[in-house]
């Protein structure tokens, strides 16, 4: 043997002996439970005992045999911790015991043989009572027994795959949640053809929700090892009377040469039982389970017309989905609303599995309208606890709110105390018009200055070409001079100077109209200008005419051609008036 | 020169206003007088009802939606108190009975008090489109907008003294934007944007518009919404907040269905 294998061997003895040593060493604890207390006849109740703190050589309690209580079904876990360095072992022995007779029994201590010493459990009490309207177990319920060990009980052979539903309670109250219970079982020998289908039981008008699934476990009945499933569902009765749960069925095939084949439970059914009249409450909720209250107040001081929250938090068992907002009520100036609502329903784990519950939460707001002291009331709620069947209440504490007067000149704040003002009986209007801008003709009169400033825009432009144009402003300014300057012309004055006069106007205007100095315009020349600018031939010869005749006045005095002087002038401001419209 | 065109359109600005002005001058009918005569016996529901028929037969100023929003807040409706006292609101802004009456309903609703403005800039903003009615804001915009082209046409024409003309031409110009600006405001934020009042006690904001929708949150009576859509009995709101969801119509009472004003 080389050394190494030498050092090997003796770490294998250090730990086999480490392991023989460590059960002695450890602190065991050995407990037992029923999980109901009482069960009608024909109903099972589960023995759990739990070993905990031993590591090896744990073997399984013995069981007495009790008259009318058979174990039906055995099954075992363990579990396996390390904790801090040290392994922590808990294994778990459960029996179901089916209750065959009305009575009390009572479970002996048990012995639980761990390493070389025994532990006992302490006794147990199950009260048996007789079933109400219920039927008896199916028969082709399978019998479970512990491992290999023989029952007093007739077992009926158990198939190699089979499925059992079972409830808690066969006659719950109403909206009591009863536990449906559906176990699935597969012999290790048996080899299936693909899925096992499996459809679920019918549970019509019952309020049903899916519980958590149980982890999977090896169970042996009758000596052969089974893989069992377990489902559970919560069952809630709406209202009183009978109700089926029906038979859940799974279909499954062999093998490729032999057909599908169905197996079904048997149906369940339940009698609901209605809430007891004898002391309910007449505010009564209609709540079923196991209730508390808790409010929280969000501010404990404000000021008039601030908003104060509270919330009323409901935690507890039993379907809170159908709760109604209980009233607050306050003491003092103020007004409560119900401003909002949160639920987390759902299943719960407690002791002996889940329940239906969760919290509720309400949120109100309270509006003081006056300072002062508000008193927030206790809020009580009534519901029926089927644990003890007897009507019970949740209340929450009273609270106190200071209110402290609003910010000076306030307005969104009034206090109580003032009055509200009183109607209107003249002053307002009694009908409505529409407003000013939706009439077309408020939005023409807004276009007019536009007008105005259009035309300020062209003068404006006239005013500087007429300063940097002499000649256009001569020619544009032409004929209002002209027309000046014969309008001060006297014809009762001297005849020679009023053609004289006369003769200047008209040659300055035919100079500014045409380009020129007024003492180069001759009769001659005037007519050739005028008919150059487009003016009419007779117009011209009309104003060479003129021109002729007013110079012979002026130059020739008593010529006999020379016109009327005041005859002259109107020929001339009736000349500048017919050039004016055709000159260019 | 100047002056003559300044008082001018000083003149035709006045026109304007008065324009704004013109009331229906008529007297109250019986209906109003009867409903006035329940409100003092203390029949306040049913006087709200002889309002309401008033309101039905063409009488909508701000006195029949004041009396009607007095009688449903002596008859614990609210929400549509609210609705009428700021329709009322909306047509006489500065009636200091209507003011006093629509704070001490909106000091009584859950919401409690009003979110504060952004700025101060804001508050007076806001204050100052509250104040005066779209008609006065127009005609003053009319007013200053004459009389700010009536000074720049005496420049260009050169009366007046440039500097002079200049300047009120400016003043006047500004002066035009700010009031055309307060009544742009002030027509989108009250005659543009339909706004509702819940008048239930309690209404879920939903996702969509119908029961089966998610509730995302519950809207109070009394709570001031904007309605951005209706469809179907259901109408899309927007509160103060910027959430939006979908409540019944018939949890609604319509602020201002219409553009109606008066003065006061």
């Amino acid at each position: 043997m080389s050394a190494l294998r030498q050092r090997a061997a003796v770490a294998a003895v250090v730990v086999l002996g480490v392991l023989l040593v460590a059960p002695a060493a450890a602190q065991v604890d050995v407990q037992a439970s029923l999980n109901r207390e009482t069960v009608e006849v024909g109903e099972t109740v589960e023995l759990t005992v739990v070993v905990t703190g031993a590591v090896l050589g744990i073997d399984a309690p013995r069981i007495p045999q009790i008259d009318s209580l058979p174990v039906t079904s055995t099954a075992s876990s363990t579990n396996i911790e390390f904790v801090g360095g040290d392994m922590q072992r808990t294994t778990v022995f459960s029996y179901e015991l089916r209750a065959g007779r009305e009575g009390t029994y009572t479970i002996p201590p048990l012995s639980v043989p761990v390493g070389d010493d025994t532990y006992t459990t302490p006794a147990l009490s199950l009260r048996v009572h007789s079933a109400t309207g219920t039927s008896p177990p199916p028969p082709s319920q399978p019998q479970f027994d512990i491992d290999d060990e023989p029952t007093d009980q007739p077992t009926e052979p158990v198939r190699e795959i089979d499925a059992v539903t079972e409830v808690d309670d066969r006659t719950p109250w109403v909206g009591e949640q009863v536990t449906l219970t559906l176990k699935f079982l597969q012999a290790h020998t048996l080899r299936l053809m693909g899925n096992v289908e499996y459809e679920p039981p019918s549970t019509e008008g019952l309020v049903a929700e899916p519980l958590p699934d149980e982890a999977q476990r090896t169970q042996v009945i009758d000596g052969v090892r089974y893989e069992v499933a377990t489902r559970k569902t919560s069952l809630i009765a709406p209202a009183p009377g009978e109700y089926t749960i029906g038979p859940a069925t799974i279909t499954f095939r062999r093998s490729f040469m032999q057909g599908s084949e169905t197996l079904e439970t048997e149906p369940i059914t339940l009698n609901v039982r209605p809430l007891p009249r004898a002391g309910r409450p007449a505010d009564f909720s209609g709540a079923v389970g196991s209730i508390q209250l808790e409010t929280s107040l969000s501010a404990t001081e404000v000021q008039v017309g601030e908003a104060v929250p509270l919330r009323l938090e409901m935690t507890g068992t039993g379907d809170l989905r159908q709760i109604e907002p209980p009233e607050v009520s306050v003491e003092g100036d103020a007004r409560v609303y119900q401003s909002g609502e949160d639920r987390e329903i759902g299943p719960q784990p407690t002791a002996d599995g889940y329940q239906i519950g969760g919290r509720v939460a309400f949120d109100y707001l309270i509006m003081p309208r006056s300072p002062g002291e508000l008193r927030i009331k206790p809020i009580v709620m009534h519901y029926f606890e089927p644990e003890v069947e007897r009507y019970q209440s949740a209340r929450t504490s009273a609270a106190t709110v200071s209110v402290l007067p609003g910010e000076a000149g306030e307005t969104t704040a009034p206090s109580a105390g003032e009055e509200l003002r009183y109607i209107s009986e003249s002053g307002l209007a009694v009908r409505s018009s529409a407003p000013v801008t939706s009439h077309a003709w408020f939005w023409a009169l807004q276009a007019l200055p536009l007008l105005g400033l259009g035309w300020a825009l062209r003068e404006r432009s006239e005013r500087l070409r007429r300063e940097r144009d002499p000649r256009y402003r001569r020619r544009v300014e032409a004929a209002r001079k002209a027309r000046r300057a014969l309008g001060a012309v006297d014809p009762a004055s001297e005849a020679a100077d009023v053609y004289h006069r006369v003769d200047e106007v008209i040659a300055e205007y035919i100079a500014a109209r045409t380009g020129g100095a007024a003492a180069a315009i001759s009769p001659e020349t005037a007519y050739e200008r005028l008919i150059e600018e487009g003016a009419d031939p007779e117009r011209a010869g009309h104003a060479r005419d003129l021109l002729r005749r007013v110079r012979a006045g002026a130059y020739a005095p008593g010529a006999s051609e020379a016109p009327d002087p005041a005859e002259a002038i109107a020929q001339a401001r009736a000349l500048v008036d017919a050039l004016e419209g055709e000159l260019r | 020169m100047i002056r003559r065109i300044l008082l001018t359109c000083a003149l035709l600005g006045a026109c304007v206003a008065c324009g704004a002005y013109a009331q229906s001058g008529q007297d109250s009918p019986d209906l109003l007088a009867g409903a006035n005569a329940l409100y003092r016996e203390g029949q306040f529901e049913l006087a709200a009802e002889r309002y309401l028929e008033a309101l039905m037969t063409g009488l909508d100023g701000p006195r029949v939606h004041y009396n009607l929003a007095n009688a449903l807040h002596r008859s614990g409706e609210a929400g549509a108190a609210i609705a009428h006292y700021q329709a009322a609101l909306t047509m006489a802004p500065r009636n200091e009975d209507i003011r006093a009456n629509l704070s001490r309903a909106l000091a009584e609703r859950p919401a409690g008090r009003p979110a504060p403005p952004a700025s101060w800039l804001h508050a007076v903003g806001a204050r100052i489109v509250a104040t005066f009615t779209l008609s006065e804001f127009a005609a003053a915009a009319a007013i200053c907008w004459w009389g700010a082209l009536a000074a720049y046409v005496a420049r260009l024409i050169g009366a007046g003294r440039r500097r002079t003309v200049t300047r009120v031409a400016i003043v006047l110009g500004v002066l035009t934007l700010a009031s055309a600006s307060f009544a742009a405001a002030r027509w989108w934020a009250w005659h543009e944007i339909d706004r509702a009042v819940v008048s239930a006690e309690s209404v879920q904001l939903r996702t969509g518009p119908g029961e089966s929708f998610e509730a995302a949150l519950s809207v109070q009576e009394g709570w001031m919404l904007r309605v951005l859509r209706q469809d179907l009995g259901w109408a899309q709101v927007m509160g103060e907040g910027g959430a939006t969801g979908w409540v019944p119509e018939s949890s609604l009472v319509m602020v201002r269905p219409d553009v109606a004003e008066t003065d006061s």
